[in-house]
């Protein structure tokens, strides 16, 4: 059962993910469910969040409606929550451009789009006689989703208007130097502001509720206190060599939030900014940083035999604020 | 639906065997805290008299990727001051500065004990004048400071306002590229990196680096840390062969339904193959929690040593998620792995 360890909680750490129904890698699957074990256990002895290990069966929208609820109830005290989500994306295709609306692969097609984690994070459901959605700011303090797509920025205006850019909103046939530029600045929009609950699309905006955050959290952190990273295009499997070195990438989140938690390092808590330095430094080799690294800077990846054939410029994005630090 | 997958790999690691004997560089006898406040005193050129240091932290440990007894240290602090403050984070093994990172405040300005140059060669020049003289006081090797310095003498400073966002606003480098002996000097538009470099080889683990960009100074030097455990005794080509006789016969599988193993054939697509070779640490694959990712075989590597482990990528036409096969081949075997 998917259960709160306690009901008198007020800090909530979850850990979701779920693959895409077939084609994943062999072992990659074990990969994401260790992580997320991993996580869950780091929270569970260093910090005030009481984590929550949802990753597989658990991870379907009934269950994330559940836990977002959970937290935005004024009945249960949750002032501050935070999310690793680890797993495939998948779109809706079509409109709104480019991608249609983002989300996450869910159990036996329980897919979790943007607009219903903007609504349950956004808002809390009074049931009748109520009947009513009271908007209240989103707990998700600090949000890290390991899934393609994302954390990009695909849109230039609160309109969803957006740039058409080669590697970046589509495929390009070779990879090309420099590198694209994205343009857009815009990391979610409403596409239908006038329902209620607005429909969100893009993650960051549904799961912080706001708009306005800094489209560069690690180099121009801004005051706010939400920070959510992502990828923007592919982001590679748990899986997958870094390249660099002889480590794969499930090395990146286990040594990112041991160094956020302070578990080698002391008791004090580090803040996103420089837990994504001190982990790029020990997965990537001495001199790196996050911001001098692939991973910032960004790298071309070939996709191959679907309608997504080509090369995209994949990155780490940070959003919002790079200077906090879980409690 | 449109669906973008994401680009993975399987992996495979061959093992190696090899004897060799385990060596530890020591420096450093201060305490790091000590040592890193002088660092960024009598190196970087902060004025700490003007700063309170707050928020320490600092803890040490003996990880199994250097073998259980390399120190690994890690320290932040805080430099509080009216100016604004500074964040500093760093890494160091076995004494030598493995990462150190200097965060210019969000609002204010550092307080400098000289004044900061206004572009980056010149700052890197001064720092490394700096460290010239401070790894001499505490044993971290000094040639290849000389040496740096020397080859920074045909680097060229990038032009004013040149889009790059840098720590103080200063003036970055062009890129270049240039090599001279054993060492390789790298420039981005904000950093240079000292690669030791052994039979046209570059090895970044021993390396030397400086970096302005974003709002902080990253600075690295683990030229003396690391010594070379040997070079490849497989060509390229034969690597090649080696892999790509591990990759066809690999019983490729994808997570189907269910989660349950499929096996799948791949079809090979008509494009080169990526070839790496990367000098790792030698027992940088050993990890707190073992995974299998790596099979090191008999193979006894010294882990503050390099050796070369190829990676090679054989793509195929996309599986799922899959798009090809990373094949790692240790290089520094007497035979050729099987």
């Amino acid at each position: 059962m998917l259960e709160l360890r306690s009901a008198a909680a007020l800090k909530v750490s979850m850990q979701w993910g779920h693959l895409a129904p077939s084609g994943a890698p062999p072992n990659e699957l074990d990969a994401e469910s260790w992580i997320c074990d991993q996580i869950y256990w780091m929270f569970y002895g260093s910090s005030t969040l009481s984590p929550v290990n949802a990753y597989g069966t658990y991870t379907q929208l009934g269950y994330v409606v559940y836990v977002l609820q959970y937290c935005q109830s004024p009945n249960n005290n949750v002032d501050w929550a935070t999310v690793w989500w680890v797993g495939d994306f998948l779109a809706t295709g079509g409109n709104p451009p480019p991608f249609g609306h983002l989300g996450f692969y869910g159990e036996q097609g329980q897919n979790i789009f943007d607009r219903d984690i903007y609504k349950y994070a956004n808002y809390y459901w009074w049931p009748p006689p109520n009947s009513w959605w009271q908007p209240i700011p989103s707990k998700q303090y600090f949000v890290f989703i390991w899934t393609c797509a994302n954390g990009g920025p695909y849109w230039y205006d609160s309109s969803g208007n957006w740039y058409n850019i080669a590697g970046i909103t589509y495929p390009a046939s070779s990879p090309f130097y420099p590198p694209p530029t994205n343009t857009n600045t815009k990391y979610g929009f409403f596409d239908n502001p006038y329902s209620y609950p607005p429909s969100a699309v893009g993650m960051p905006l549904a799961w912080t509720g706001t708009a306005g955050m800094s489209i560069n959290g690690y180099n121009s952190p801004d005051y706010g206190s939400y920070c959510y990273i992502g990828w923007e295009a592919v982001s590679p499997y748990m899986v997958n060599p870094t390249g660099y070195d002889s480590l794969q990438y499930k090395w990146f989140p286990y040594y990112f939030y041991r160094y956020a938690l302070g578990l080698d390092n002391g008791p004090t808590h580090h803040t996103m900014k420089q837990s994504l330095d001190y982990v790029t430094s020990k997965i990537l080799g001495p001199g790196y940083t996050f911001g001098n690294s692939k991973l910032y800077n960004g790298y071309w990846v070939q996709v191959t035999g679907d309608g997504m054939t080509g090369w995209w410029y994949c990155r780490m994005r940070v959003f919002g604020n790079g200077n906090i630090v879980l409690p | 639906m449109r669906i973008l997958n994401k680009a993975g790999f399987v992996a495979i690691f061959l093992a190696a065997t090899l004897l060799v004997q385990f060596s530890c560089v020591a420096a450093l006898d201060s305490t790091v805290k000590d040592v890193m406040l002088i660092f960024l005193s009598d190196v970087i050129g902060l004025d700490l008299t003007k700063y309170d240091v707050s928020k320490v932290s600092y803890s040490y440990m003996f990880p199994p990727y250097f073998g259980g007894y390399v120190k690994e240290e890690h320290i932040t602090l805080d430099l509080s001051s009216s100016s604004g403050d500074v964040s500093v984070m760093s890494t160091f093994v076995n004494g030598f500065i493995w990462v150190l990172v200097v965060y210019g405040p969000t609002n204010g300005t550092v307080i400098y004990t000289r004044q900061m140059a206004t572009n980056a060669l010149d700052e890197a020049r001064i720092i490394l004048r700096n460290y010239l003289s401070f790894a001499e006081k505490y044993g971290l090797g000094t040639s290849h400071v000389n040496q740096a310095l020397t080859l920074l003498d045909k680097v060229s400073t990038a032009p004013p306002n040149f889009g790059m966002r840098t720590f103080n606003n200063i003036t970055g480098f062009v890129p270049s590229n240039i090599t001279a002996d054993n060492m390789k000097l790298e420039t981005t538009w904000t950093g240079a990196k000292w690669i030791y470099i052994e039979d046209a080889v570059e090895m970044p683990f021993k390396c030397l680096s400086i970096d302005f960009g974003g709002n902080q100074i990253v600075f690295s030097d683990t030229w003396n840390l690391f010594h070379v455990g040997g070079l490849s005794k497989f060509s390229r080509e034969e690597v090649l062969e080696i892999a790509w006789k591990a990759a066809k016969s690999y019983n490729l599988t994808v997570i189907g339904e269910g989660g349950t193993s499929i096996p799948v054939i791949p079809e090979w697509l008509d494009v080169p193959p990526e070839v790496t070779l990367n000098m790792v640490p030698g027992l940088f694959h050993r990890r707190e929690i073992p995974d299998n990712f790596v099979n090191e075989g008999s193979a006894v590597r010294d882990p503050l040593a390099l050796y070369p482990l190829w990676q090679v990528i054989f793509y195929f036409k996309k599986i799922g998620g899959m798009v090809g096969i990373a094949i790692g081949v240790w290089g520094d075997t007497e035979k050729s792995p099987t």
